[in-house]
């Protein structure tokens, strides 16, 4: 299977051994994960929400949509329109595609029932051998960032990618402390 | 529906001195907040409990089997001893890990050379070896068991 740029993202920031969970996702699935599901895996791992999803797949077609049917409306008009659309895009079309898929494998892979936060996914991946071995033979340090609210899983990618552009050695996030969990 | 379990929370992040440096700079800048988007509290660091973190710390260290073991493999960055042991570790059950053992320490492949090993204990130089590797594995197991 090819890997998306996506996937090199996700080794490069995440430390994932992508083709490793690729494989195991394929077998809970019984067969190869399509393109689309891989990517959305890959989107998913980096942080992003159905509803960044749907802008990232749909803006074009619901910007294109809302304005041929509201030809009047003012730019910040259409704005709240296509994210009026967007917004109907992750509900109906994304989450449901995510939870019937990627979701699902995921679910199945870690034994559990419920899907678990992202934090707890990347802490799972880090535990059962899905990250990169950092070899840097170097001691390293935990570094720990205590916080009065719970940073949105994308900042947290937003500011790894940050420390990796000067730090490749930096490890992934393998535990939020306090963290939400689903019910 | 989700909860909260504690009121604050905790981001743990495994990095070297430098990432430290760099995660204390946007800290004190106030740009950690900004990337992050919530209140960022503090900033603290402790040595890294992770298994192949314990083992280079282990090698790096004075114990007597590693110091041993630097004499024996001066030449290897101890990266790379790191990834021969952890393969050795990974894929060898306690009785056939001293002998895989053997064979990184005598910088060999685990061919011929560790059977003549375990048939051919005569010689000093390889009870050494096969003493060391013992004493290596049991560590290992230490660390990582």
């Amino acid at each position: 299977m090819a890997l998306c740029s996506y996937c090199l993202e996700v080794e490069k920031v995440l430390d994932i051994d992508i083709q490793r969970l690729l494989k195991a996702l394929d077998q809970q699935k019984g067969r190869e994960l399509s393109d689309q599901e891989q990517r959305y895996l890959c989107l998913s791992l980096l942080g992003n929400e159905p509803m960044d999803i749907a802008r990232l797949d749909y803006y074009d077609m619901c910007s294109y949509g809302v304005r041929k049917d509201n030809p009047d409306l003012t730019t910040a008009e259409l704005e709240i329109a296509v994210q009026e659309e967007l917004k109907k895009k992750a509900s109906q079309n994304i989450r449901p595609l995510l939870s019937k898929t990627i979701n699902s494998y995921v679910k199945n892979l870690m034994g559990v029932t419920e899907m678990p936060s992202w934090s707890n996914v990347m802490y799972f991946l880090k535990q059962n051998g899905y990250t990169m071995i950092d070899l840097a033979g170097k001691s390293k340090k935990e570094i720990k960032i205590i916080l009065g609210a719970k940073p949105s899983d994308k900042a947290i990618v937003e500011l790894l990618q940050i420390l990796k552009l000067n730090n490749p050695n930096i490890s992934v996030v393998f535990e939020i402390k306090g963290d939400e969990q689903n019910d | 529906m989700t909860k909260q379990i504690t009121e604050n929370f905790e981001l743990i992040l495994e990095g070297n001195q430098n990432a430290l440096e760099q995660i204390m700079a946007l800290f004190e800048s106030g740009e950690l907040e900004e990337i992050l988007g919530v209140p960022v509290l503090s900033v603290e660091s402790t040595e890294s409990n992770d298994p192949i973190t314990a083992l280079t710390r282990f090698l790096e260290s004075d114990d007597p089997v590693a110091v041993q073991l630097r004499e024996r493999l001066e030449n290897s960055p101890i990266s790379e001893i790191v990834a021969q042991l952890n393969t050795a570790y990974q894929n060898n059950d306690a009785t056939n890990l001293p002998y895989a053992l053997v064979d990184i320490l005598a910088g060999s492949t685990p061919t011929a050379q560790n059977k003549n090993m375990r048939s051919a204990s005569e010689g000093s130089e390889n009870i050494k070896l096969l003493r060391l590797a013992r004493d290596l594995a049991k560590k290992l197991a230490e660390i990582w068991g």
